[in-house]
């Protein structure tokens, strides 16, 4: 659905349209019919009588999406579904009011076959082609159903190995599970389509699918256990079905009728449309020729043949945009290719048509698919005075620079001769030598300062660069005394000196009065000399 | 020295080379990397002349090379490309990835060592500021440091490079073991393979697809700059 909108969207206005869970049911079949209305409000429409098909309304269902940062509404009204006889029934279009407006869905046909005579589950694979030969090159659906009235907890598809076939590369296998109702019983059904583009001719057989199927095993609640079933494990069972092989003959594409110049490799029904933007354009402005290219083979690695540059206009092709898709069984794409006209004179210029050979698969001959011839009419425009010619003016001239040649690059004139070589010894040198060196010194710091700090030491030390200094011979004595008493030193004074031994502790009130003596100018000669040994006296 | 043969040689090297006469022109080359000269320039033009001269092994042998000590040096990888086009062994070459360390593809072995001394060199000037003169130079060092050790780490890795690929210099077949064995594979001049034990004579080579076995290691040029 978020596809679908995402179509309808850039359009702005309402939408309704026509769905069914599948359109290929079997009699006694029901299967969800649905009517979406896009960005707009109605009521449940009325639905056409068709002959062969009941419907019974089923409800309801509104959602709303973002797109392009617009919230978009949807509602979509449900039918259910029987096919009550076996044939080929179209629905045509519903119309609905929406907003006051009368609307019309798109028409939906579908195919209703006979019933199978087994019951239970059933496992069919088919092509869509397989009625008729196929031929290299064609692009055929490998269709897988399986339908169980149980319920289905996992499955995986194997698919076969598909001898001489490879998977369309524009498109992606389709699968598509929903509930229908047959004689009544609920079924779960589940399709897979495979798109396969034939590659080598002769006789292929298809392998059989195998089907891997987990249905949920029902026990009965075991009382005694309160944790039975908890968490939300199931127990299940597998199961494997596998299909019929299916062999086709395939053949090589003939080359009676094949006109090599136009051939395309394009293997399939084809229809070509050609048509420009503008009928008339400004000189300086651009016109977009838009070639459609729709049918029910693969557009892989096809693109637009070449044209031939003309005077008076360019011509440079577009990005292709293309669109492939499984739908009920049939392979359907849509290439758009466009190429900008761009005008360089004034005038009429008359675009000559897209020409193609396909092969149709349907009747095995080729088909030459030709669109019409576009006019173009060129006017004056702002932009006349400055385009000129292509070849001169201000028009821009330049061509790519063509490759003459291959040869190698040129040498290096001025060679570099700085050694490319480098020795990890350096690197050793400059990363750890520094290393070892500061930390060799920071560990001898570091030794330093772990080592015991001997007052004695340093006075004597001191005691030996003494001087005649006053202020210094005081503190050296001072220090001295502090050491012998245990005492610290700043401000020891005469009467502090009781715990000398009564010769040294006379002799240091003495030398006492000498220092405050000579404090004074006074006191006898040679006082540092006796001040150096009463110390080392004291520290001894 | 080399400086002076350098430009003693480099003269003639390029006018034997204008003048089209690629085998002086080679021999000139040659002859300053056999002196000593180990430059990815010279490599890169010894391997232009074995080119010309249709030697196609010895060009990719010489470039390899080239691209060991000059990895920004794009001529060479275009040059590689066209000679590997002239080789016997289609041998797809892995697409390059950006490592951890960025830089080992973007700087040569010798780069990434002097970035890495001077990181070095810068970190313990800022170590020996921050500890010895106590100025806050901490943060400046580790920031220093980290890139530097990385380099250091790096610059050794790509030294061990040197010697890790050869160039196949003629037909060799490749056994399953050293002493003979079960015959692999073959390989012809110009293949590159990477380098693995050696035993004897005979080397283990590995191709990017993984297959691997034992070559004669004399038919086998190995991409070293460090070798003459």
């Amino acid at each position: 659905m978020s596809i679908l909108i995402a179509i309808v969207a850039p359009v702005q206005a309402a939408q309704v349209l026509l769905d069914a869970d599948t359109r290929r049911l079997k009699v006694g079949q029901s299967v969800g019919l649905h009517v979406t209305v896009v960005d707009g409000s109605s009521s449940r429409p009325d639905l056409p009588e068709v002959d062969g098909l009941s419907f019974v309304p089923a409800g309801q269902q509104v959602g709303i999406q973002m797109v392009n940062f617009k919230n978009i509404k949807t509602v979509t009204y449900s039918w259910q579904l029987t096919a009550e006889r076996e044939g080929s029934f179209g629905i045509p279009s519903v119309p609905v009011e929406v907003d006051g407006t009368t609307l019309t869905t798109n028409p939906l046909r579908l195919a209703v076959a006979a019933r199978d005579a087994s019951e239970g589950e059933t496992l069919t694979a088919r092509i869509s082609d397989d009625d008729g030969r196929l031929w290299v090159g064609q692009t055929l659906v490998y269709d897988l159903h399986f339908s169980t009235p149980k319920r289905v907890v996992d499955r995986r598809w194997t698919p076969p190995t598909f001898d001489g076939m490879v998977s369309e590369q524009d498109t992606d296998r389709r699968v598509r599970e929903y509930q229908a109702s047959i004689d009544g019983v609920p079924h779960e059904m589940i399709e897979v389509s495979e798109p396969l583009v034939v590659t080598a001719a002769g006789r292929r057989t298809i392998p059989p699918s195998v089907f891997t199927v987990q249905y949920p095993i029902r026990r009965q609640r075991n009382s005694r256990d309160p944790l039975a079933g908890f968490g939300g494990f199931i127990e299940t069972k597998t199961e494997i079905f596998t299909s019929e092989a299916i062999e086709v003959d395939v053949s090589e594409l003939p080359t009676e009728g094949r006109i090599d110049a136009l051939w395309t490799g394009l293997v399939g029904d084809f229809t070509l449309t050609a048509q420009l933007s503008e009928a008339s354009v400004a000189l300086g402005e651009s016109a977009t020729l838009e070639v459609v290219l729709v049918g029910d083979g693969s557009l892989a690695g096809f693109s637009l043949p070449t044209v031939e540059e003309r005077e008076g206009y360019r011509i440079y092709d577009d990005a292709v945009e293309l669109q492939a898709e499984v739908v009920d069984g049939a392979f359907l794409t849509k290439g758009v290719y466009r190429r900008a006209i761009v005008p360089e004179a004034v005038g009429s210029i008359e675009l000559d048509p897209v020409a193609l050979q396909v092969f149709d698969a349907n009747t095995g001959t080729y088909v030459l698919l030709e669109s019409s011839a576009q006019l173009l009419d060129v006017r004056e425009g702002e932009l006349s005075s400055e385009l000129e010619s292509y070849s001169e003016g201000t028009v821009d001239a330049r061509r790519d620079v063509a490759d003459l040649g291959e040869d190698i690059l040129p040498i290096k004139t001025d060679p570099s001769t700085r050694s490319g070589l480098f020795s990890p010894w350096a690197l050793g040198g400059i990363g750890v030598l520094p290393g070892l060196g500061l930390g060799g010194f920071l560990f001898l710091g570091w030794v330093r300062s772990r080592q015991v700090h001997d007052p004695r030491v340093e006075l004597r030390a001191r005691l030996v660069d003494l001087d005649d200094d006053l202020g210094r011979l005081e503190d050296v004595f001072r220090e001295a005394l502090g050491i012998r008493l245990g005492r610290a030193a700043a401000g020891l004074e005469k009467a502090d000196l009781e715990g000398l031994d009564e010769g040294l502790r006379e002799r240091c009130r003495a030398l006492y009065g000498e220092l405050e003596a000579a404090r004074y100018g006074g006191g006898a000669g040679g006082l540092r000399d006796r001040v150096r040994q009463l110390c080392e006296e004291l520290i001894a | 020295m080399m400086w002076l043969l350098s430009i003693a040689l480099a003269g003639p090297a390029n006018e034997a080379w204008v003048a089209g006469d690629h085998a002086v022109a080679r021999e000139a080359w040659q002859a300053q990397i056999d002196e000593g000269a180990v430059s990815g320039d010279l490599y890169y033009n010894l391997g232009n002349a074995h080119y010309q001269l249709g030697e196609v092994p010895a060009a990719i042998h010489a470039w390899r090379t080239a691209q060991l000590l000059s990895p920004r040096d794009g001529d060479i990888e275009a040059n590689l490309g066209a000679a590997r086009k002239r080789t016997e062994d289609r041998i797809e070459q892995p697409a390059p990835e950006t490592p951890i360390l960025f830089w080992r593809t973007a700087l040569s072995a010798a780069e990434q060592g002097r970035a890495s001394c001077v990181l070095l060199a810068l970190f313990w000037l800022l170590v020996a500021g921050w500890r010895l003169r106590r100025l806050p130079l901490a943060i400046p060092a580790v920031l220093t440091g980290v890139p530097g050790a990385l380099l250091a780490l790096s610059t050794l890795q790509s030294l061990q490079d040197f010697g890790s690929v050869g160039v196949v210099a003629q037909a060799a077949t490749i056994e399953s073991t050293a002493s003979g064995g079960v015959a692999l594979f073959e390989l012809h001049p110009g293949a590159e393979v990477a380098l693995g034990d050696s035993l004897g004579d005979k080397v283990l080579v590995a191709l990017p697809d993984g297959r691997r076995g034992w070559m004669s290691s004399e038919a086998l040029w190995v991409v070293d700059p460090s070798r003459r």
